[in-house]
């Protein structure tokens, strides 16, 4: 009984980031369209500061990690800003080359082994709960996790730029014709999704304190599967889907026994073709509303 | 005759190699409601959609009080006081009653929309404020193209461009909508229809503008009758 607690709540703190990073690519492509393969390089970009100003007060580096993130994002916005009308393959396209340009500058600025970030470690302790142990950063995953998504539940559906920015995700044309700017309300998505990432990094960065050229690209490409899986036509089917994959991660892996533990991603992946050829618009999705999208 | 509000002139527009508007000449008064009429693919819509910057201009200029619209954003056209009730409503079926109002309101970029301008939205279609948490998707076609309507209103536009609002409604909710539009226009708003029901746009409209193959072919005055002879030959050519 204990081991399966053990599993839902190390499954739970991945499942959150998951969920964040794919809530941080879901608001990109809810009012672009532009599916950002680069967002995990908006995460490594969090860590390397987090390398830089190892040595600071925490609090420095955490406001750093932010600001770099989110500077990372709006630069990245005022790349694809000309892509805005161009086709979804070209969009796709063009991330992957800016994935794979970041990726190598910073292979070539940090070389490829990884230095440890050094961020925070004592949250790796754990603590005893009627027979558990968690870690703190797991309990801080899951609780600041939740709190984000909160938070940006709230910003979508309390505030007038949220009004604004789901009204541009549903039906950007009439949007516009409205009068809600186009540029404000992609900038916004791009700022929060930069916050996302930073947090994401900064969390990760605790557990896996090693800063890497593919850091973020590592965690990018589950999540991205998982925004698929869930739907990646509404943000919280995205995010759905981006905790499932972090929590089925977990769960499978301490179900399996340790030799058959090298076929997790293949189990996982196998998985997910079935999902996409059941349902191909995505797990959560029902079905009526795929055929008012068709 | 008080001073022009918009001014179309010799308006060309191509999608590719397709010709979809040559040459139209269209002057707007202060006040006026004018119609524009013409079968399928004439280039109404097209027009429109040239105005709020939505389709590029090819050649030829668009005039709004005075200042040029070509190459101006579509959001930025919407701020300066021109709304389009699009074909088909497009509301936000997802979103509120309230929520698509507040919408109309927060693009026009003042918070403005006086509470006396609210409320005269409001009066003019009770079911907005009857139906405020309601999905805007659950109203009927009827109510959805009030909706519509009044989330141009409600950002308060100079000039009001309605395209095919009748478009798939029942008669007598047709009547009503235009005893709306009569109101709307008493009220000072200058009014840009396009409608495939001819005759009421001719019998509402100060002036009608027909159109075929994306000119303008005929011009009606509002107390000039018309044999539909006449109309079949302005729709189809003789």
């Amino acid at each position: 009984m204990s081991e399966v607690l053990q599993s839902v709540t190390d499954g739970a703190a991945l499942g959150s980031l998951y969920a964040l990073a794919a809530l941080g690519i879901g608001l990109v492509f809810g009012v672009m369209r532009l599916v950002n393969f680069a967002y995990g390089e908006v995460i490594t970009a969090s860590a390397y500061t987090l390398l830089l100003t190892k040595g600071l007060p925490v609090w420095v580096r955490i406001i750093l990690a932010l600001a770099v993130a989110v500077l990372l994002s709006l630069a990245m916005e005022v790349v694809f800003r000309p892509l805005r009308l161009a086709t979804p393959a070209t969009m796709l396209v063009a991330t992957f080359a800016v994935s794979f340009v970041l990726q190598n500058a910073a292979s070539l600025g940090f070389g490829t082994q990884g230095d440890s970030v050094n961020f925070l470690p004592t949250l790796n302790q754990a603590f005893d709960l009627g027979g558990i142990r968690i870690r703190y950063i797991t309990l801080i995953s899951i609780v600041v996790g939740g709190a984000l998504l909160a938070a940006t539940a709230f910003v979508l559906n309390r505030t007038d730029i949220g009004l604004k920015m789901r009204a541009a995700a549903a039906d950007f044309q009439t949007a516009r014709l409205l009068g809600v700017k186009a540029t404000s309300v992609i900038v916004f998505a791009f700022v929060l999704s930069g916050v996302l990432a930073a947090v994401v990094a900064m969390m990760l960065a605790v557990q896996r304190p090693l800063a890497t050229p593919s850091f973020g690209f590592l965690i990018v490409i589950p999540a991205l599967v998982g925004v698929v899986v869930g739907g990646m036509e509404r943000l919280l089917t995205a995010t759905s889907g981006g905790f499932l994959i972090g929590f089925a991660t977990v769960v499978l892996s301490d179900l399996l026994p340790s030799e058959s533990r090298v076929f997790l991603n293949s189990a996982l992946f196998g998985l997910v073709i079935v999902v996409l050829l059941v349902k191909p618009s995505g797990l959560f999705i029902r079905n009526r509303e795929t055929e008012e999208r068709l | 005759m008080s001073s022009p509000i918009l001014e179309v002139e010799k308006l060309d527009i191509r999608y590719g190699s397709v010709q979809a508007v040559r040459g139209l000449d269209l002057t707007i008064s202060q006040g006026e409601a004018v119609g524009l009429i013409g079968a399928n693919g004439a280039g109404k819509t097209t027009t429109l959609q040239a105005i709020m910057g939505v389709v590029p201009i090819h050649s030829g200029g668009v005039r709004f009080e005075g200042s040029s619209l070509k190459g101006v954003p579509t959001e930025l056209v919407a701020r300066r006081g021109i709304a389009l009730v699009p074909e088909g409503r497009r509301i936000f079926g997802d979103f509120t009653v309230e929520e698509n109002l507040r919408l109309g309101l927060l693009g026009s970029g003042t918070s403005a929309g006086s509470d006396d301008d609210l409320a005269w939205v409001h009066s003019l279609f009770p079911i907005v404020s009857e139906f405020s948490d309601r999905r805007a998707g659950q109203l009927s076609g009827g109510q959805q193209q009030q909706l519509a309507i009044a989330r141009a209103l409600v950002s308060k536009p100079k000039l009001l461009l309605l395209d095919e609002p009748s478009l798939g409604l029942a008669p007598t909710i047709v009547e009503d909508l235009f005893g709306a539009l009569g109101e709307i226009r008493n009220n000072g708003v200058t009014i840009l229809i396009v409608e495939q029901r001819a005759q009421m746009a001719v019998e509402f409209a100060d002036r009608t503008v027909v159109m075929r193959n994306g000119e303008a072919v005929l011009a009606l005055d509002g107390d000039e009758s018309i044999g539909s002879e006449q109309m079949a030959a302005a729709y189809f050519g003789s």
